[in-house]
């Protein structure tokens, strides 16, 4: 009786913070439509999450790369596949690993840090002082928020992958030793542009992601400077576990739409 | 006697189980400045955060000029808010501003783009409240005086009809209480604004007062003039305004 009525509150709590994530993001559209958009706040942003997260994204990307085309070249080698390498790497880079490291990357820096900006504001009455001050937070604090993360986003993951795959000719050819030529070859032979699309798909449905559970962790803080510490690990624990859920339903999805063995 | 600005009939408001206000009924009067008084955790903050919608209460209704605040929606009150300035006890300046973007905050908010403007006026704010000079200084470099200041700057840059002050003089020195007293008795002779101050500070009641009331268990115990506040003699009024616990330190 005891574990029914736990996980009948565990329910309620999941399903209630769905239902204020779906508000939040109700407003922010409904707000963005209405053009309540902040031009100089978007532009800051975008410097912020798109800018500022270039050069973890870009280690990210290659060093992903590199090690995947290392350990790729490790298993293919004794069955003389080396030149399998190129496409098996790329392919991962756009459908799955640069979307999902980008995001989770993404998450911790920029979301961490929305959860804990928009969090310090509203424990120290700032949010109330924008709401006497006849400002709406959404339009002020989420709106510009997420209009940079929506255009920021599909760019990180293109550069995640673009210095993934570019690794992965680096460490294949130069260090491995596969053949150039043939490298390119099958890369391009096994890849089109709706690996592409793919991973730019993924990566803006990340970025919705992203921003609303940062930003809902940040309005819903409370106790202080101990709430906001919570509020920002819950940010990114939450952002990376629906990432990785989120992605197997996009995958599942998208592969209906963009299947993986039809070249 | 005028009409009053506001009404507030019943208020209910319940945190966390608790009954913090249980029927309250105050009217405020365009243009005076009324003091509320009250224990410290007694809802005198909570009733302020009510007037400008900041809080829903479980039951009761605001009335603020013929409009009824406590069924508006978030969006609807902005113009309601647009008329009120208020003053919270730590100023909440927002710290990633300096001291002349958060007082030119509301200018640019309700659209206003000329830099000469905004410049003029921010000063003309800022000389208001001694504060000229200070422009380029971040929140976190000001003194609670200061803050405070700044913060009252910030909330009559537009000038409103009502000022709302939380605590203005809380955790301030005596001098810095006192030039606080004098700017707000300013503000109400230049811009003739509708205060009310909530404070347990005597001294700042019987500086800045038209009238008082008195907050207890939840309820509007003692409304009246300062004079009628000095001779009144009921036990509970008394205790308050003369500071006894009733308890013995020996």
């Amino acid at each position: 009786m005891a574990l029914l009525s736990t996980l009948q509150n565990a329910g309620n709590a999941f399903l209630l913070y769905l239902g204020q994530l779906a508000i939040l993001a109700g407003e922010t559209f409904g707000s963005s439509f209405a053009g309540r958009i902040r031009v100089k706040l978007v532009l800051q942003q975008i410097a912020e999450i798109g800018f500022r997260s270039q050069p973890v994204v870009i280690v990210t990307g290659a060093f992903t790369g590199a090690v995947f085309t290392a350990q790729a070249y490790f298993q293919f080698a004794s069955l003389n596949m080396e030149t399998a390498v190129g496409p098996v790497v790329a392919l991962s880079m756009f459908r799955e690993l640069g979307p999902v490291l980008t995001g989770i990357m993404v998450a911790g820096r920029v979301g961490a840090a929305m959860t804990a900006e928009i969090g310090t504001m509203k424990v120290s009455q700032q949010i109330d002082a924008l709401r006497a001050l006849a400002v709406n937070p959404v339009d002020y604090l989420v709106v510009p928020r997420a209009l940079a993360m929506f255009i920021s986003m599909p760019f990180l993951v293109v550069e995640c992958v673009a210095c993934g795959v570019l690794a992965s000719y680096y460490v294949g050819v130069e260090v491995l030793n596969i053949t150039g030529v043939y490298f390119l070859a099958n890369t391009q032979k096994f890849t089109d542009s709706s690996d592409i699309i793919m991973a730019l798909t993924k990566g803006f449905f990340f970025a919705v992601v992203i921003v609303f559970i940062s930003c809902r962790e940040g309005l819903q803080a409370r106790d202080g400077a101990v709430g906001v510490g919570r509020a920002t690990t819950a940010t990114v624990v939450n952002c990376s576990l629906a990432i990785l859920i989120a992605n197997f339903f996009l995958t599942m999805a998208l592969n209906i739409v963009f299947p993986a063995g039809d070249r | 006697m005028n009409a009053p600005l506001i009404q507030v009939r019943g208020l209910v408001q319940k945190i966390g189980g608790q009954e913090i206000l249980r029927g309250l009924d105050l009217d405020v009067v365009r243009g005076e400045t009324l003091v509320l008084l009250g224990k410290s955790g007694g809802g005198k903050s909570v009733f302020l955060r009510h007037l400008i919608g900041l809080m829903k209460p479980v039951a009761g209704s605001i009335v603020f000029d013929g409009l009824e605040v406590t069924r508006l929606r978030e969006r609807e009150l902005e113009p309601v808010r647009l008329r009120i300035g208020m003053l919270f006890q730590d100023g909440a300046l927002f710290d990633s501003m300096n001291v002349f973007d958060n007082v030119a905050f509301p200018l640019r908010e309700r659209g206003e783009r000329s830099p000469a403007k905004i410049r003029d006026k921010v000063a003309e704010s800022l000389s208001m409240v001694n504060m000229s000079g200070h422009e380029k200084k971040m929140p976190v470099n000001l003194s609670g005086g200061m803050r405070k200041r700044v913060a009252l700057a910030r909330a009559i840059i537009s000038p409103p009809d009502v000022i709302l002050y939380d605590e203005p003089t809380a955790g301030l020195d005596p001098i810095v209480s006192d030039s606080i007293n004098r700017l707000i008795r300013r503000l109400q002779s230049s811009l003739n604004v509708t205060s009310i101050v909530v404070t347990h500070d005597m001294v700042s009641c019987y500086h800045i007062a038209d009238r008082v009331a008195l907050l207890n268990e939840g309820r509007i115990y003692f409304s009246g003039t300062t004079g009628e506040l000095r001779a009144c003699t009921d036990p509970v009024v008394r205790d308050f305004v003369d500071g006894r616990s009733g308890e013995s330190v020996y």
